[in-house]
């Protein structure tokens, strides 16, 4: 999930290539990779890649200041998605 | 304007939007926006500063397009403009049946289509005309509307709480009571504004925004430069970059006062078209705000706040001799 993460980060949202290669601990919102729109390409992204719809509650800079805080909010949700595709399959 | 005339000032106001725009709003409308009209022009004619300011904006914005005494004809339907903006919020009341009589909605099968096709819309609007009351009234006919803006007394430095909760009861709560969600309010920092809109137009809901905003400096990194009035104003396309994200169709819509100041057209355009990078469709965006601006200049709420016309870059000299103002 974080290589996936950090992948599409750098690609697609850091335009300063200073920060590159993005650690899974730097502060997206403190270098401003992400801001507004930026994060909701991540959460389209997300929703793509994953399956995932990010719930309007949950977008708080607390569940996506970094990659790894971004996983961490991530992983019990990819869980679920991941039951409710088994338990429809 | 000394300080006795500063609290003058400040007691119109508050006597305005709290006794006599909501007992004039009672009578037929002819009356009540000539009531709206005759303030307009007291202030016009007492308030020589703020006066000097709108003509100023004017001269140096459309100067080539206006005489010096076009120019004054035009502050003075300014500041008509927006003595009448209190009577159509006050017209709100019940289900806004009574603004709903005065104003005529153009182009509602645009929205009609927009939303038949299940992505949302997202109408894009200037700080212009009575915006705020007419998003209010699409809400109160059908459409469920949700803003993206700031309220200017939550974000100017220097507002009291006493001034902030002045215009949260007599002007906000007014408006916000039609519509879907509350306002999504983009401050520096709160990185959610983008996705909330995306899930109300996941909803299929209309989405409002004014394009013309003047930039706030956290956002001057995220500006492009694109020809508006005359000049490279800096400009923030997060419409465009919204609907590019959620497949949002971008309506444009102005609403303008007919020569008796009382009636009013809500203009909805088509969808506008989307093809070519986010500079090429946002540049659409603007041309259409120009072109409303130009129709109807005295419209245009900028002319009262200097500050918003020297941000948006629009002001060679910047004439900026009062803080901004708190009247409307």
């Amino acid at each position: 999930l974080e290589v996936v993460i950090n992948d599409y980060i750098s690609r697609e949202l850091v335009q300063d290539s200073a920060l590159l290669p993005l650690g899974n601990g730097t502060s997206l919102l403190e270098t401003g990779v992400l801001d507004s729109l930026s994060l909701l390409r991540l959460v389209v992204f997300i929703q793509e890649r994953f399956g995932i719809v990010v719930d309007d509650v949950d977008l708080v800079p607390e569940n996506f200041d970094t990659v790894d805080a971004i996983c961490a909010y991530l992983r019990p949700l990819a869980g679920e998605t991941a039951g409710q595709a088994g338990g429809h399959g | 304007m000394g300080e006795a005339g500063q609290l003058l000032r400040r007691a119109e106001i508050l006597a305005y939007w709290l006794a006599v725009a909501p007992l004039t709003a009672r009578l037929p409308a002819s009356l009540a926006y000539g009531v709206a009209c005759w303030r307009g022009d007291q202030c016009f004619r007492y308030w020589p500063q703020k006066r000097a300011e709108v003509v100023h904006g004017l001269r140096e914005v459309l100067g080539e397009e206006l005489s010096d005494e076009a120019a004054e004809r035009v502050a003075r339907d300014v500041f008509r403009s927006i003595s009448c903006q209190v009577i159509d919020v006050m017209l709100l009341r019940g289900q806004a049946e009574p603004l709903e009589r005065l104003v005529e909605i153009r182009g509602r099968e645009h929205l009609d289509a927009a939303l038949a096709a299940g992505k949302g819309a997202i109408l894009c609007s200037a700080h212009f005309g009575s915006y705020v009351s007419a998003f209010s009234l699409l809400h109160a006919s059908g459409f469920p509307l949700t803003t993206i803006g700031r309220w200017w007394w939550n974000y100017r430095p220097g507002v009291s709480l006493a001034v902030r909760r002045f215009w949260d009861i007599v002007y906000a709560r007014r408006t916000l009571r039609h519509r879907q969600r509350p306002n999504i309010e983009p401050w520096p920092g709160r990185v959610q504004v983008a996705a909330q809109a995306a899930a109300a137009l996941r909803d299929n809901e209309v989405v409002t925004i004014c394009s013309d905003a003047a930039p706030l400096d956290a956002d001057l990194t995220r500006t492009i430069d694109v020809p508006f009035l005359g000049r490279q104003a800096r400009l923030l396309p997060g419409v465009v970059t919204l609907a590019q994200l959620t497949g949002a169709p971008v309506l444009m819509a102005f609403v303008h006062r007919l020569p008796d100041y009382r009636h009013q057209v809500l203009e909805i355009s088509p969808p506008v078209p989307m093809d070519g990078d986010t500079s090429t469709v946002f540049g659409r965006c603007v041309t259409a705000m120009d072109g409303a601006i130009r129709a109807s200049p005295a419209e245009w709420d900028f002319w009262f706040e200097p500050h918003d016309l020297a941000s948006l870059g629009l002001l060679r000299d910047g004439m900026l001799t009062t803080p901004a103002s708190i009247a409307h």
